[in-house]
């Protein structure tokens, strides 16, 4: 066998004079593997790639174990020695593209820096080199990639110039530390199969994955490693771990995931009790053991140092459980989803709303008009879901500011409780208005006011819905949202993500609540809070009798909650209907196209091979289907004609020309190498 | 690293009073000492009648022979032979009404622009920062001195003309501030709850942008120390025989050679303040991070 | 680009326009008629009627505020000067010329001579002020922020710190005190005369020294911040981690984009070196026109603070326009929209 190219024993990180955030990791990666690490946010995933290229920085310090690259000790090399291997042996791709170039230097000047390390200043001219790699990360015109500036490319494209940059390198170990988080689902696969293909192509170059999207991780890894608190939990081939797997905590998070086969859409998704440990507050014993389903006393609760043991089905695959081979499968929620009243009667009712926004450089130049909705129709049933799906720049969260009223249309109505309130601001609404339709907002760190007590907010949320805002009905809104009692007296800060987005569901069901708007509600949040924040709002949605109009990129999760679908493309919709409709076949061009985006995590899923598409320009005359530029199908007819709308079936409407018979087929796919 | 913010310890503490009543702002040292430099000078300027030994307007005719330090005037006098510790206790008072009136002001309408101008938007929000543009156009002490040599130099003018300079700028920190928490989601929920902009505006902005004012205020009642000081230094402060710092220090450059300390020690009472001021702002900052 | 340029010069000449206006607004509406104090306080009411007349000094404030515009720019004759009002101020250029501030009432001559002998000062005593200031403060700045917790970024911070708390007059005092009358090494006035015992260069030092201590501490301060900043940028984290040489990052990637807050803010500083002109001239008796100025507003004497405000408001709206323009040269994101 030959050597690893990555190889880790029982390394431990901390920082400053806390405890250790890892606390004995083990890992190896082989020649031309990719090893995924996966596990929820704070489990220390980033604290192994920066500690691999021991760059801790903020007083972090490898206290204990080793690391060795290409053989090379890490723990001992010289900065010297060290700045070889950033250069040669690895390099490494980071979360966010936005802010990883130098924004003062030409993407071109950029790329040429690490071949000319190897070369120096006076070596050959690079150029050839940076536009074959370029090309291999996709770019249909490299040469003009190498002039421009960081702030004029794309999420994706400036997350493949980062790459292209990193295999410049050509470095025997490739780190991709969440490459596609933030990014757009569509680019996201992009992204991954792009690393697949870079795998599958190099020869020998050793890839480690971290990422927190189990579905992602099944599109890239050969093998998995779950994290949990610093520790690898469990370890086996991408099948073993995904299919057969042997921890309570890996089995916990693919239950939980709104995709999984095993839960009906419309029954209650699966939760993890509880949140990942801080490294002072650790649980004696299994770390995992205080949110295990599975937790035995007196058996995992003992301080005893835990090992890995072999998982029943062998070949290498072992975990860290002391009841392993003796595991049960995750229990069933017990409650059921409880039926919702609904008597026919509409909410909301929506009619060619349009709205654009002019925006003007700040410095001047010219202005552009970005289309955020364009007769936009639909409507909400009485204690109905509706969600709104789209990528970023879809008109999604415009179409939901304009029904609280933080925002107007430019025109078009929308009809609630006998008005139109497509053109009044909140400030103009009356109160009864106000408290028939509430908001609960993505960002869990913003969503409440840092300066004010849950108590506080709560109780001027009350009294907003006409109530006395007293300290029972404080208590017992608390307790709606299954938060602790004292929770009242903490101020946000003191709360976690999932508890925050907790608060925020109590005040808007405050007051009546006939529509609860959630634009994103839990896209911030992990997928083993995200399945209980999702299922609290609907048990309360079921008690108020409320109709939600649910704002999410996520189709998974669309699909498992919702009755009506609405695509949005640029402001326009693009396919509406029923759940199963919109997800069923005929579908959009542009549907296809996002649900060939979304993979389960199967490493046996074989991905549909869509086109990528590098520019997202959109249309120059208005009219004319806003999807052209970047469609698959498109037809002779697109490029001079509006597109019709087509009704498949009652109560489904695609925007295409082509006919639902021929939006029957499915895409070509492509078999995993 | 990121692990949960179940934070278990009590509830942070983020108002503003309650800041500066918890012990978090004296946990730092330089905040400490500023407050110490700043609380001594406020006693002494309330107490300046009672603590100081002699009228400082009183000329001792027998001191001003030898205005040195001695056993009657601890610090000496002044050439005219005024007791140099009165002075510069009187002197205090000077400074602490007139910087706290200027900055006060200076604040007041700063703030409220900026306020008015990053809430409103528009055509407001063009015209305040147009207006505040010209201002900003004026060197401080060019402004000053076109001011206070047409309208005269009184304590009212002093405070006019301090305001006109500040005002600008705080207004423009407060905008980029408010701009910047104006679109946060708990805003947008108050908005979107019906709240009245002055509601949210005292409630769910004010709160949360306090910091980096309270430095700025800080820095520039430095600012505003060092001004009023040049002012007085310039023959431009406030009419004699009130005692002033700064125009204490100009009687004394001629004397530099034989008697320093008629100008180095008012000198110091103004440094004195101005650091305590910027180690207050130190302070803050270390506190808000 | 050439757009941004044009536009951003617009939005200052309008700015520039409209503060020259209201400069011109409170001189003119100070307490007292603009005729009596031309005259003095001993004038006859008679003299003040035939004068205001004369000058127009009764139409309404924006046509005089045209009038003086138009005076400035050789296009309307000034009145004040000849025989006819018998003041016996007299203009060998004529009545009408560019640059036509008029006349000085303190020195009884044109305004253009009285600057002829001291604009000189003043740019000899700024331009070394501002020489040693930029580089002095970008080294130390730079020092700092690169070393950032050593012990040679306190020293510089505590320094810096305490000296930018200390006021311009106050320094100068310390420094007449420690060079000047104690050690006797240079003079504590520079009056520049011809026949001093001091040379010109000695009466230099002192002044620029004020001036260099009070600047550069705070843009040291600036430019260490910036760096701090850029150092944590995630982009630094990508230049070091791809292997490059410390100095390469240190140049490139660092430096190229900590540049770009401070440049603004040491051209804003010229701004504040002219306030602390003034009070160095005055404490030096530099002949400078700060200290001109000072003595013109002590005086009162309106047509000769209305030429010295507005050449330091130009000097200001310049500055401020060179540091917007610096600002998007540097910056990409804002140059290529």
């Amino acid at each position: 066998m030959t050597r690893p190219v990555l190889e880790i024993e029982g390394l431990r990180v901390a920082y400053g004079d806390g405890a250790d955030v890892l606390r004995g990791v083990d890992l190896t990666i082989a020649p031309g593997e990719t090893y995924g690490l996966v596990g929820e946010s704070g489990c220390g995933k980033s604290t192994v790639a920066y500690a691999v290229q021991r760059y801790l920085g903020g007083g972090g310090r490898i206290t204990g174990g080793r690391i060795a690259v290409d053989g090379t000790d890490i723990g001992s090399a010289s900065e010297a020695e060290l700045r070889r291997l950033r250069g040669r042996r690895m390099a490494m791709v980071h979360q966010n593209p936005a802010t990883a170039l130098n924004p003062a230097m030409r993407i071109g000047r950029q790329l040429a820096e690490t071949p000319r390390l190897r070369s120096g200043e006076g070596g050959a001219d690079p150029t050839g080199a940076i536009l074959e790699v370029l090309r291999r990360v996709r770019f249909q015109h490299p040469e003009q990639i190498l002039r421009r500036w960081p702030h004029q490319l794309s999420g994706g494209q400036l997350q493949r110039v980062v790459i292209a940059m990193a295999l410049l390198a050509r470095p025997s170990l490739l780190l991709l530390d969440e490459p596609t988080t933030g990014l757009d689902a569509t680019v996201e696969g992009e992204v991954a199969s792009l690393v697949r293909e870079i795998a599958e192509q190099s020869g020998g170059m050793a890839i480690l994955y971290i990422s927190h999207n189990l579905g992602l991780i099944a599109r890239v890894a050969d093998r998995i490693g779950v994290m949990y608190a610093g520790q690898i939990v469990e370890e086996g081939t991408a099948r073993q771990v995904l299919k057969t797997p042997a921890h309570p905590y890996a089995r916990a998070l693919l239950a939980s995931l709104p995709g999984n086969p095993s839960i009906p859409p419309g029954e209650r998704l699966r939760t993890i009790p509880g949140l990942v440990p801080r490294p002072e507050d650790l649980a004696p014993g299994c770390a995992f053991a205080p949110r295990c389903y599975a937790m035995r006393r007196g058996l995992c609760d003992r301080p005893i140092p835990l090992a890995m043991t072999p998982a029943p089905d062998g070949g290498g695959h072992v975990a860290q459980c002391l009841r392993l081979g003796d595991v049960p499968q995750p229990p069933v929620e017990a409650a059921p989803v409880m039926p919702r009243a609904r008597d026919g009667g509409r909410v909301v009712d929506v009619t060619d709303l349009s709205r654009s926004f002019t925006t003007r450089p700040v410095f001047g130049g010219r202005a552009s008009q970005v289309v955020a909705a364009n007769k936009v129709s639909f409507a909400i049933g009485k204690g109905d879901i509706l969600s709104l799906v789209g990528e970023s720049g879809s008109g999604k969260s415009t179409i939901a500011r304009i029904l609280t009223g933080l925002d107007v249309a430019d025109s078009g109505t929308a009809m609630a409780l006998g008005t139109d309130i497509a053109r009044r601001p909140a400030e103009t609404r009356t109160r009864e208005l106000i408290t028939a339709i509430r908001i609960v907002f993505q960002n869990p760190d913003n969503t409440l006011n840092p300066a004010h007590r849950i108590g506080r907010i709560l109780r001027r949320a009350l009294r907003r819905g006409g109530r006395a805002g007293s300290a029972e009905e404080v208590a017992a809104l608390i307790g709606a949202v299954r938060l602790p009692p004292d929770a009242a007296d903490r101020r946000p800060g003191a709360l976690s993500g999932g508890q925050k987005q907790r608060v925020a569901i109590a005040r808007a069901f405050a007051g009546r609540a006939d529509l609860i708007i959630a634009d994103e509600p839990v896209s911030a949040l992990d997928v083993s809070v995200q399945a209980a924040v999702v299922e609290l709002l609907r048990d309360i949605q079921v008690q108020h009798g409320s109709a939600i109009l649910f704002v999410s990129h996520d189709l998974e999760l669309v699909r498992h909650i919702s009755d009506q679908v609405v695509v949005l493309y640029r402001g326009t919709v693009v396919e509406q209907g029923s759940t199963a409709q919109v997800f069923g076949l005929p579908r959009h061009p542009y549907t296809e196209m996002l649900l060939a985006a979304v993979h389960p995590p199967d490493p046996d899923h074989v991905a549909p091979d869509l086109p990528v598409c590098d520019e997202t320009a959109a249309t120059d005359m208005p009219g004319l289907c806003p999807f052209l530029p970047r469609c698959h199908r498109r037809l002779p007819a697109c490029a001079t004609t509006p597109p019709p709308r087509r009704v498949p079936a009652e109560g489904h409407a695609i925007l295409c020309h082509h006919a639902p018979a021929d939006l029957m087929q499915m895409l070509p796919t492509v078999t995993k190498g | 690293m990121t692990a949960g913010a179940n934070r278990t310890a009590k509830p942070a503490r983020t108002g503003l009073l309650a800041r500066l009543r918890g012990s978090r702002l004296l946990r730092s040292r330089s905040a400490t000492v500023g407050l110490a430099i700043l609380i001594f000078w406020l006693v002494v300027a309330i107490g300046a009648p009672w603590i100081a030994p002699y009228d400082p307007t009183a000329i001792d005719f027998a001191a001003s022979a030898d205005p040195s330090p001695s056993a009657a005037h601890w610090l000496g006098t002044d050439v005219l032979g005024r007791d140099l510790l009165s002075r510069i206790i009187f002197g205090a008072r000077t400074t602490f009404l007139v910087i706290p009136l200027s900055v006060f002001s200076a604040f007041l309408v700063g703030a409220v622009a900026g306020m008015a101008g990053a809430w409103y938007g528009g055509w407001t929000d063009t015209i305040l920062a147009r207006a505040g543009d010209v201002m900003l156009a004026f060197p401080a002490l060019v402004l000053y001195i076109i001011l206070i040599t047409t309208f005269g130099p009184s304590l009212w003018n002093i405070v006019i003309a301090v305001t006109l300079t500040y005002a600008p700028g705080v207004a423009r920190l407060m905008r980029g501030q408010v701009l910047a928490v104006k679109g946060l989601e708990y805003v947008l929920a108050a908005r979107a709850a019906g709240e009245s902009p002055i509601y949210i505006m005292a409630a769910e902005i004010l709160p949360n942008v306090g910091t980096p004012l309270i430095v700025d205020l800080c820095l520039r009642t430095g600012y505003a120390v060092i001004l009023v000081g040049t002012l007085g230094f310039l023959g431009l402060g406030l009419p004699p025989p009130t005692p002033d710092w700064g125009g204490m220090v100009v009687e004394g450059v001629n004397l530099m050679t034989i008697y320093p300390h008629i100008a180095l020690l008012p000198a110091a009472a103004v440094t004195s303040v101005v650091v305590a001021c910027n180690l207050l702002a130190d302070g803050f900052r270390e506190t808000a991070r | 680009m050439a757009r941004i340029v044009l536009n951003r010069l617009g939005q200052f000449a309008v700015i520039l326009l409209i503060a020259s206006f209201l400069l011109f607004a409170v001189t003119e509406f100070s307490p007292g008629n603009v005729a009596s104090k031309i005259l003095g306080p001993y004038a006859l009411e008679s003299q003040v009627r035939a004068l205001s007349d004369r000058l127009g000094l009764d139409d309404p404030l924006l046509i005089r505020y045209l009038r003086w515009l138009g005076m400035l720019v050789g296009l309307v004759p000034n009145e004040l000067g000849g025989p006819a009002t018998g003041l016996g101020l007299s203009d060998p250029r004529g009545a009408q010329y560019f640059g036509n501030f008029g006349f000085s009432l303190m020195q009884g001559r044109p305004i253009l001579d009285v600057l002829a002998d001291r604009f000189g000062h003043t740019v000899t005593l700024t331009v070394w002020a501002i020489g040693l200031t930029v580089p002095i403060s970008l080294c130390l700045g730079v020092l700092a922020g690169m070393t950032q917790g050593s012990l040679l970024d306190r020293i510089i911070s505590v320094a810096t710190v305490s000296l930018t708390s200390l006021p311009e007059f106050v320094v100068a005092v310390l420094l007449i005190f420690v060079f000047a009358a104690s050690l006797g090494w240079l003079p504590g006035t520079s009056p520049l005369d011809p026949g001093d015992r001091w040379s010109v260069a000695s009466q230099l030092v002192l002044p620029v020294a004020v001036l260099v201590i009070a600047s550069s501490a705070y843009v040291t301060r600036i430019v260490r911040s910036s760096v701090v900043d850029t150092l944590a940028q995630p982009f630094v984290r990508t230049a070091r981690l791809k292997g490059l040489a410390p100095m390469r990052v240190a140049l490139l990637h660092v430096l190229r984009n900590a540049m770009i807050a401070p440049v603004t803010v040491i051209l804003l500083q010229i701004n504040w070196i002219l306030t602390g002109v003034v009070v160095v001239e005055a404490i030096f008796a530099y002949p400078g026109i700060g200290r001109l100025m000072l003595e013109a507003a002590l005086f009162g004497d309106i047509y000769l603070i209305q030429a010295l405000t507005l050449i330091a408001l130009s000097v200001a709206v310049t500055t401020q326009f060179l540091g917007d323009l610096a600002y998007v040269l540097l910056d990409p994101r804002i140059r290529v929209a």
